[in-house]
């Protein structure tokens, strides 16, 4: 115990030293500003859901009157004249619904935009409008439906939660596989790890040691970044062990792949491929659509989704039990990888 | 005792051997000096002993315990110096004696007394990238005795000092000795090597090609001649006598008698000229 503290004091140290702590928080930095300035940098364009300004200057007033009756929820709200509604839309924006009649006896809809909409908004709000138009010109309301939820319904995803999904199952599981990397290569060109091979230090303290402090960093790197953006509203005891996890085995894979180069620039493409490949895990969860077996197996995918029914439950029962059982495969793995090649690589003389 | 017997290592499996049938004893408490030239077969028979390579053929045993049984508390008994200073460049001169220290499961040297016996205590809190060449040998001398070792491995220990720090480490390497440590000295280095060791090996393309004391060596291999500086009607001369012929000691009685001499040396070869008799090559 006493040789894995002084190991791990040391490569805290050398960590740093090494300026990766530096690096680590500018990065936390630069996800966190992300998190918080990303919806301020889109485009309302594609909020569906933004509220409208109707104003009804039709002699019945039949859009008011079914909007007001039928609606449950609050997402438009009336304007008592052309220039308030216009007034409206240049403060809150969104668009607006001029309502009249046309000679014929119909109902003429004029839509004002704030600024100009792509053709995907504007097919959606003529497609509501038409829907809206149909029911409440009818004589009779629609069919009646029912939903009935299974379990309660959660919250739509926003697009800076889901960064912090991706930064956590990804990025913060990569720190440990870099870092490692840099150590190993700092201490094959020192040629300190010779004088370590000669020493009773041993191969379990030295992986220990090397696995603990990275995986550590990015748990840690993770965790603040959660506090970060979400705050408390995250379940820290559901989050820490899965994340310290998947750290461990993603540092653990670094340094077995690792040792087997002399230094970084022959470990850049083979090391930056199995980080691409684990990237691949980013393509079912933007494109739904997407399956593919092959990719549902990478770590990078059950943590993408596990992170997920962490941060934001869904109520599914049982992901985690498969997200454990997951990660001691990984684990496994990355054992078998990184012990025999640390001993074979670094414990003794190579050439 | 350090025991070797013919000992084989090769480094391609196509039967170049760079260590060829090596064999030689070091005994407990001596200074045991392997000489040869780069590339002669010295780091490699250093790198079996100290467990760094894998054993392909021969026996290697310390006090009869063969080195394939040797568990890693051995390494609590051994101090292996390198040639290339191999540091923690980003800890400082302490930090990495404290670090190493820490590695062992016996009592440790306190890394401040061996920095003060070598000349680093004022360099004590600078990292040790920023240390000359030296002042980085230095330091991996120390590291080499942080855990009082009882076999140290030197590897060209003087190398990139200058003569008075050279004389340092050669006080503390005779101290060592004095106190029981057994020392494998490997150099080209055959002024250091003549001056420390007790024994001594000289390898050359793997093989040992001669073993002995420096002084046999000398003896063996030398010239039993005398070169006399005397005045000699008012000028300095100088003359050579062979001691085994009958005519150069008659001349020497003579000159020792009758003039004033100036200086009188035994004209001894040095290790490196032979060397250079036994294999035709310098020890660079």
């Amino acid at each position: 115990m006493k040789r894995f503290l002084n190991l791990f004091k040391q490569d805290l140290l050398l960590s740093w030293r090494n300026g990766l702590v530096l690096v680590t928080l500018i990065t936390l930095a630069i996800i966190v500003a992300l998190y918080w300035t990303l919806p301020l940098m889109i485009s309302g364009d594609l909020e569906l859901e933004q509220g409208f300004v109707l104003f009804d200057d039709s002699e019945g007033g039949a859009l008011r009157d079914f909007l007001s009756l039928r609606s449950t929820d609050r997402r438009f709200s009336l304007a008592a004249s052309p220039g308030e509604l216009e007034s409206r839309l240049a403060e809150a924006g969104g668009f607006g619904v001029i309502v009249s009649d046309t000679p014929g006896g119909g109902l003429s809809y004029d839509i004002v935009y704030d600024s100009p909409v792509s053709e995907t908004r504007e097919a959606v709000v003529l497609a509501v409008l038409e829907s809206i138009h149909a029911e409440a010109t009818s004589a009779t309301f629609g069919p009646e439906i029912s939903i009935n939820e299974l379990r309660p319904g959660s919250a739509p995803i926003e697009i800076n939660q889901s960064l912090v999904v991706i930064m956590l199952a990804l990025e913060a599981m990569i720190l440990g596989f870099l870092f490692v990397a840099v150590v190993v290569f700092q201490e094959k060109q020192e040629g300190s790890i010779r004088a370590y091979r000669v020493s009773p230090g041993g191969l379990l303290p030295y992986v220990a040691s090397k696995v603990l402090v990275f995986s550590l960093m990015s748990t840690a790197y993770g965790l603040i970044m959660v506090l970060m953006t979400l705050g408390f509203a995250a379940d820290y005891l559901l989050l820490a062990p899965v994340l310290f996890l998947s750290c461990l085995f993603m540092t653990a894979l670094g340094l077995g792949v690792a040792v087997h180069f002399k230094n970084i620039s022959e470990w850049f493409v083979p090391g930056v491929l199995i980080l691409a490949v684990n990237m691949l895990s980013i393509l079912p969860y933007q494109l739904p659509g997407y399956s593919n077996p092959a990719i549902s197996v990478l770590p990078g995918y059950q943590m993408i989704y596990a992170m997920t029914e962490i941060l934001y439950p869904s109520g599914r029962s049982g992901y985690l039990a498969g997200t454990y059982g997951y990660l001691a495969v990984y684990l496994a793995v990355a054992a078998l990888v990184a012990l025999p090649s640390v001993k074979a690589r670094m414990m003794k003389e190579v050439r | 005792m350090i025991r070797v017997e013919n000992l084989i290592h090769d480094y391609t499996g196509e039967g170049t051997n760079a260590v060829d049938d090596v064999s030689f004893e070091v005994q407990t408490g001596e200074i045991f000096g392997f000489l040869g030239p780069s590339g002669a077969g010295k780091s490699t028979v250093q790198g079996i002993l100290t467990g760094l390579l894998r054993l392909q053929r021969g026996q290697v045993s310390y006090d009869d315990l063969p080195v394939t049984e040797l568990r890693s508390s051995f390494f609590n008994r051994i101090g292996v110096s390198f040639e290339h200073p191999n540091l923690y460049q980003k800890l400082t001169g302490l930090e990495n004696l404290q670090y190493y220290a820490g590695l062992y499961d016996v009592p440790t040297e306190d890394p401040m007394m061996l920095l003060e016996r070598v000349g680093l205590a004022e360099h004590a809190h600078i990292r040790a990238g920023s240390f000359s060449k030296g002042m980085k040998q230095r330091l991996v001398f120390c590291r080499s005795m942080i855990n009082k070792p009882e076999i140290l491995f030197l590897d060209e220990p003087t190398s990139g000092l200058d003569p008075s720090t050279a004389e340092v480490i050669k006080g503390i390497i005779r101290e060592r000795r004095e106190t029981g440590t057994t020392i494998f000295l490997t150099t080209h280095n055959m002024l250091t090597a003549d001056q420390l060791c007790d024994n001594i090996a000289f390898i050359n393309e793997g093989k040992i090609v001669a073993m002995d004391s420096p002084k046999a060596l000398k003896l063996a291999y030398g010239e039993r001649s005398v070169e006399v500086e005397y005045r000699e009607d008012g000028k300095i001369a100088s003359r050579v006598f062979f001691l085994d012929k009958d005519a150069d000691r008659a001349g020497l009685k003579e000159i020792i008698e009758g003039k004033d001499i100036l200086t009188m040396h035994s004209r001894e070869a040095s290790l490196e000229q032979i060397f250079i008799q036994m294999t035709g090559r310098g020890l660079v």
